[in-house]
């Protein structure tokens, strides 16, 4: 009985390796290039997704009861279907790219049409529904800071301090085209960035209702004109308001140079109106800027 | 106070530089304390040397591991069944009510189906672990 | 007959319905919604249990030089209570596997942190203290000790279920006694020639026999429901709304009041009543 190894042919190593002769078979020219390097076995476990625990990334992320998520499920969701029903509403069909025509293979193939008066296609605004209640989904927060474009050390004060209020690792942002009044030059940092979803978000979302905007004098509310009409929503802190985080409050003498921040609330509705209604429930106050 | 221990300075500097004192390890410069600082901040921001060993867990570990997520799994998944199933109840039932109201009474229909900017109350707060001091505030004043 | 129904609609719907076609009223889901957290079945505490666990493990090592300055009283008390691990002998064997220390952190496990407390425990106090602190502690001072209140409150334990503190995990629902049945609060429309908005409908019967010291929120003027009361010849449209503090003062000495959970709803309202609105009540 023969116990020489089988030999397997790895997709890393190619096929002429181990053979005594010459192929007759002719080479394939691959049309889609491969980068073969990456088929290394040693790469196979970053194949496996995140929330496996035998990837490298694995991060837990129901980690404890989650109290925002569940008065959206147990409370809000249904007050929001009840208060977004709008008996007989349509379908409000957002702007799409037109053809050109089709009598002639030259319209027919060539590329679509802009949009009419925006330009770009927008979405269709659906009627609420049971299945598409208002939802928040992220926050995005962001942090410019002008003079990092001068020291790009100082950026690193910016990047920490949105970790600290967070509990995620910021992303460094980059300056993207070259304004030279204001020092701009492209791939200068410039700030900082981060988005957070889940228990994070939550317990960002308590911070800020329940600590930070109360003690806010001059805080009134986030205007009711905000809004990209996507329903996303942003207002900003100024560095004076960022000191009532617990997180840095404890801590003032580590923080010496605050940056104001921008933060988005990414939410699933369809209007600003929606959202902001969305956002009202989730204790976020406003007001009508005169 | 340095001085009177010691004499003058220029008798200090000239024994700091007569006597060459052996110190082990490589010799840091001196860091003014705003560099400390941000140095700090990098080191508290990087990943390097914090980063904890990676789980490799045993085939047992990873089949019990594998049976709570799928447990898990299920009872969210039936969760949700449920969640799901009532909002379409819901849904339905406020179809099925304006339905009836348009037939029944247009004019009140009209005044229902009205829509208005609405925000909701502050005083709607997301559940806490614990309760407040006083539970439930009960002298409210209506405004007049 | 579509000149007498145009007829009809002018002079007003409601008094020509109530001789003919059932009575239109407003019935109202007044809720008190949950104070406090929903309380976590065995297996989900288990479940975030085991998931916390694997999160702390794999969490980065906690920078003490940046939060604690090397050299302060602060950094010294820390360094008091969280002492070094064992470290890595080449001369010792350890049965458990060699440590791997980085910063001061065996990264084979979590780490395990405590931090200075600003006061002191009962049992770590001298007698002759004891008597002293518990004079000097306020409800300002930011160094006592914070003690979470009990989840469960006095009406619970009297079961008091006219008590808007009872079961503050849970959605009450306000439900009244007429004759000899459990209701929800129902306000028929007032046959004048006016109509009357449902949800106006609906406030201005609460405060008629609540009074008027409720804080309340009317969620949407849509109705969420309606159900043919074939018994009294009724339709009634369900509007729901929250109360938001203030108290439910019955007007009238007489009538009856609960603020019930949906299980208990099930046992006092009406079978066939219950059934056909279920799906509109909270499961928390």
């Amino acid at each position: 009985m023969s116990i020489a190894r089988q030999f397997v042919r790895q997709f890393s190593s190619t096929g002429v390796v181990g053979k005594p002769g010459y192929s007759t078979v002719e080479p394939v020219h691959h049309l889609v290039n491969i980068r073969k390097a990456a088929l290394k076995p040693k790469y196979q476990g970053l194949l496996i997704p995140k929330d496996d625990i035998r990837s490298v990334g694995f991060k837990p992320t129901e980690i404890d009861q989650d109290r925002v998520a569940e008065y959206y499920q147990n409370t809000l969701k249904s007050d929001l279907l009840l208060h977004n029903y709008e008996h007989g509403a349509q379908v409000i069909e957002g702007e799409k790219k037109r053809s050109w025509g089709t009598d002639s293979p030259y319209k027919l193939y060539r590329n679509l049409k802009k949009a009419k008066r925006v330009g770009r296609a927008t979405r269709d605004i659906h009627p609420i529904k049971h299945d598409n209640v208002p939802q928040l989904e992220s926050i995005y927060i962001q942090s410019y800071n002008k003079w990092a474009l001068e020291e790009s050390w100082l950026n690193i004060s910016t990047r920490l301090q949105l970790s600290q209020i967070t509990n995620v690792k910021a992303k460094q942002i980059y300056a993207k085209a070259n304004i030279l009044p204001w020092r701009l030059r492209e791939g200068k940092p410039c700030g900082a960035k981060v988005e957070i979803k889940g228990i994070d978000m939550s317990q960002f979302i308590t911070t800020l209702t329940e600590l930070v905007l109360p003690r806010i004098r001059t805080f009134k509310g986030i205007k009711n004109t905000s809004g990209d009409s996507n329903g996303n929503i942003t207002f900003g802190l100024d560095p004076d308001n960022l000191k009532y985080f617990p997180e840095i409050e404890s801590f003032q003498d580590l923080f010496p140079n605050l940056n104001g921040v921008h933060i988005t609330f990414k939410t699933t509705a369809r209007t600003d109106e929606q959202a902001r209604t969305l956002l009202s429930a989730l204790g976020l106050p406003f007001y009508d800027p005169n | 106070m340095f001085k009177t221990i010691w004499g003058s300075d220029k008798a200090v500097a000239s024994v700091a530089a007569t006597s060459k004192i052996f110190i082990r390890g490589k010799q840091k410069a001196a860091m003014t304390p705003s560099t400390q600082r941000i140095v700090n901040q990098l080191s508290a921001l990087s990943a390097s040397r914090k980063q904890p060993k990676l789980l490799s867990l045993c085939n047992e570990d990873l089949i019990k591991n594998r049976t709570i997520t799928n447990a898990w799994n299920v009872y969210k998944r039936k969760l949700f069944q449920k969640r799901d199933e009532q909002f379409e109840k819901q849904y339905n039932s406020i179809k099925n009510a304006m339905e009836d109201l348009k037939q029944t009474s247009p004019e009140l229909f009209e005044l229902a189906n009205a829509k208005e900017q609405k925000r909701f109350p502050l005083e709607m707060r997301i559940p806490t672990d614990f309760p407040p001091n006083q539970p439930w505030v009960y002298n409210y004043a209506p405004k007049k | 007959m579509r000149g007498l129904s145009g007829n009809l609609s002018r002079v007003g719907l409601v008094r020509a319905y109530s001789t003919a076609n059932p009575t239109v009223s407003s019935t109202l889901i007044l809720s008190r919604n949950p104070v406090i957290t929903a309380d976590v079945p065995k297996f989900e505490a288990q479940y975030y249990k085991y998931q916390n666990e694997l999160w702390r493990r794999l969490m980065w090592t906690f920078p003490k030089w940046f939060y604690f300055r090397e050299g302060t009283l602060a950094e010294q008390r820390f360094r008091q209570l969280n002492k070094d691990p064992v470290a890595d002998n080449p001369n010792i064997e350890f049965p458990r596997g060699r440590p791997q220390i980085r910063h001061k952190r065996d990264r084979r496990f979590k780490q395990e942190l405590k931090l200075p407390k600003t006061y002191k425990e009962a049992d770590e106090l001298e007698p002759a203290e004891l008597e002293q602190a518990q004079d000097t502690i306020t409800e300002d001072d930011l160094a006592r000790k914070i003690v979470p209140n009990s989840r469960t409150t006095k009406a619970d334990q009297e079961n008091d279920l006219t008590s808007l503190e009872r079961k503050l995990s849970r959605t009450l629902y306000l439900t009244i006694q007429n004759g000899s049945t459990w209701i929800l609060p129902n306000f028929p429309e007032p046959s004048s020639e006016q109509v009357t908005a449902l949800h106006t409908l609906a406030e201005e019967g609460l405060y008629k026999i609540g009074g008027e010291k409720i804080n309340y929120f009317n969620v949407s003027n849509t109705p969420c429901h309606v159900y043919n009361n074939s018994k009294d010849n009724k339709k009634e449209y369900f509007i729901k709304s929250h109360i938001l503090s203030g108290d439910f003062q019955p007007q009238d000495k007489s009538m009856k009041f609960l603020w019930l959970t949906k299980e208990e709803l099930k046992t006092h309202l009406d079978k066939e009543y219950y059934q056909d609105i279920e799906h509109l009540l909270s499961e928390i």
